[in-house]
């Protein structure tokens, strides 16, 4: 049974702080002078990864050490992770595995990894996409056991379990996913694939091949560069934005994410990042 | 010796029907060419009838359908067998889809439809138990009084079925027809046929596995017929006639189909190319005589023959000799691939059963020869 998520319950959760602070600390959005072409970048990325508010984070004033990166790294993650389906030309470019879906990834590898700002950050991200999906009664169950979902699988659809077992093994060493896992999670796409477009009659056996092969794709993208970021961010120390920056994310954090998942990330990383 | 003999043409589409009907057939049949008697929505006999109405060249052309191959309800049991759940479950049910179809059919085509009935998966009892009530449902109704009521049984050669029941393209084929149920200790695994999508479409029911078995073919002694088989055919032509239908048809089973094996047992009968693995030679089940034996009986009987099950022109020119035939049903040999107008030849060649088209061409192949 899902418990429902009050903000009141959250607001007397301590929020457990890390030791130790940034090792690169980030660039503020005025202070790189190539004739705003950075501070641009750093807008887009604040006004999408914001959902539509503007929230200027510390990655991408991290990331902006590398100008170049920042600015290639809002488009190019927006990709596979914020962007819905959308279709160019005719063919669909992105978006093939739906956002809740994507948010229970992204915070099984920071939960695996171990990554504070991933963690936190999707941990709140990842509430609003439910909500506005109306699925918020299930959050909690299934974000709650992302760390040891395999002993309760009561929470999980059979996709869901399937991509969590994948996750768990990149992360850990890709070599260990087998090829019938890998056939498994496949058919299990397309079935869903069947189950959302019930009635329509339109997808066709060979569009929904081409369909799980792209939605493979994205789900292997997505875990293995949330890989990536969770590792970066740790060694880095990247910090959650607080009272005294731009935006004062922690608050956000304490006073909208149910109390279970705050203590369960405190458990996780402990004072670590 | 005057005849009023007629070719038989299961169709789809109300192209089909057209192409059926300027070829030379006198009854056609609606259904669902992805079974051996493949069941077919009201609405859809409906839109065949008028079609039929809009294409006849005369006023002797009637029109048929069935209401499935066998009349189970949810389950057959291990054996294959049918299974009631109550008393007259199955002879009930039966009869609403009689009604059903024949109110589909309407009048407006001929006065005379006709209403297949399969019975397999039945043993003796439970066929006549079927056939009266359907027979006693259709004529206490103003509406479906003139329908005929014909009987459709599936003769068996199961030592072919099981040398060929192993065969990739038998398999492949009955795996896309559905001709197979969830089995976790299946001999098949459907991701050895299928694409995660196909596999996916076939789990449509929910069911964890992913492997299954094929629906068999079970013997005549399995469905409670004592004898051999022409002591079943005495026993059915007998029980059919007592229970007021008006014919008796002679069919093969989608198995048998697939597998190639077909009705009659005939000279002309040749190696077949498969969609995977090697080629098959076609089989037949009876041999002229014995079809000429059972056409014979069922006049004796005081009830109409019909002959189907795989039959080509070659054996339609063979059977056309027995007199006593009143009618042979054909789909498989009056269709053929029908590429697209300007397109390459050559392509979909190998099409399955249920993949190709009824073609006038075709079907002129089979009507009578005296209506020639």
């Amino acid at each position: 049974m899902a418990t429902t998520i009050t903000s009141k319950e959250t607001k007397d959760v301590v929020h457990r702080m890390p030791k130790g602070s940034a090792r690169v600390p980030p660039r503020p959005i005025g202070s790189i002078p190539d004739k705003g072409v950075t501070a641009s970048a750093i807008a887009h990325a604040s006004w999408t990864w914001g959902q539509g508010t503007y929230f200027p984070s510390n990655l991408i004033k991290t990331m902006a050490h590398c100008p170049r990166l920042a600015q290639t790294e809002v488009d190019y993650a927006n990709a596979f992770i914020f962007d819905e389906s959308f279709h160019l030309n005719g063919v669909q470019q992105g978006g093939f595995i739906d956002r809740c879906l994507k948010e229970l990834l992204i915070n099984a590898v920071a939960a695996n990894n171990r990554c504070r700002y991933s963690l936190e950050h999707h941990s709140f991200i990842g509430l609003l996409t439910f909500r506005v999906a109306g699925r918020e009664q299930e959050y909690l169950d299934k974000f709650l056991h992302l760390h040891e979902f395999d002993q309760f699988q009561q929470y999980y659809t059979a996709l869901e379990l399937s991509v969590l077992v994948l996750t768990k093994k990149i992360c850990r060493d890709p070599h260990l996913v087998s090829d019938q896992e890998f056939q498994e999670l496949a058919r299990l796409l397309a079935a869903e694939n069947l189950r959302v477009r019930r009635g329509d009659g339109s997808l066709t056996d060979q569009d929904n091949d081409q369909l799980v092969n792209s939605q493979l794709v994205e789900i292997t993208w997505l875990v293995s560069h949330f890989c990536l970021l969770t590792r970066w961010f740790t060694v880095l120390q990247v910090e959650a934005e607080k009272k005294g920056d731009e935006v004062d994310f922690l608050e956000a954090y304490r006073t909208t994410v149910p109390r279970e998942i705050i203590e369960r990330n405190n458990d996780l990383i402990g004072d670590g990042y | 010796m005057k005849q009023n003999r007629r070719l038989l043409i299961s169709i789809f589409t109300p192209g089909e029907v057209r192409e059926a009907l300027i070829g030379g057939a006198r009854i056609i049949d609606c259904e669902d060419p992805r079974t051996s008697l493949g069941n077919i929505s009201p609405h859809t006999i409906m839109e065949l009838s008028e079609s039929v109405l809009a294409y006849k060249t005369s006023l002797h052309v009637q029109i048929s359908t069935n209401i499935g191959e066998e009349q189970l309800l949810f389950d057959r049991g291990a054996s294959g067998v049918a299974v009631q759940k109550f008393e007259h479950e199955i002879a009930g049910k039966a009869a609403q889809a009689a009604l059903g179809v024949a109110t589909a059919m309407g009048t407006k085509v001929h006065p005379v439809n006709i209403i297949k009935i399969g019975i397999d998966a039945m043993g003796p009892d439970l066929i006549e138990e079927v056939i009266e009530e359907i027979v006693r449902t259709v004529r206490r109704s103003d509406w479906t009084n003139h329908s005929q009521v014909v009987p459709v049984f599936f003769v068996r050669d199961l030592q072919l079925w099981a040398a060929r029941h192993t065969h990739p393209g038998v398999i492949k084929e009955l795996l896309e027809l559905g001709e197979y149920y969830p089995d976790p200790q299946g001999p098949i695994d459907l991701q050895d046929y299928f694409s995660a999508a196909g596999v996916a479409r076939r789990q449509l029911g929910g069911y964890a596995t992913t492997r299954v078995s094929l629906n068999q073919i079970v013997s005549y002694a399995e469905l409670g017929f004592p004898g051999d088989q022409r002591q079943v055919l005495k026993q059915l032509v007998k029980t059919c006639a007592q229970a007021g239908a008006n014919g008796l048809m002679l069919d093969t089973s989608i198995q048998s189909k697939v597998a190639k094996i077909g009705l009659l047992k005939h000279a002309s009968n040749t190696q077949e190319v498969m969609p995977v693995g090697p080629p098959i030679k076609r089989e037949g089940i009876l041999t002229l005589d014995e079809c000429r034996w059972f056409c014979d009986y069922c006049h004796w009987a005081g009830i109409e023959s019909y002959l189907a099950g795989s039959l080509l022109p070659e054996h339609a020119a063979s059977v056309w000799q027995i007199e006593s035939l009143d009618s042979i049903a054909v789909r498989g040999g009056a269709s053929e691939t029908v590429t697209e107008p300007g397109a390459a030849p050559g392509q979909n060649e190998h099409a399955a059963r249920h993949q190709k088209r009824i073609t006038r061409r075709r079907v002129e192949l089979f009507v009578p020869p005296e209506q020639r």
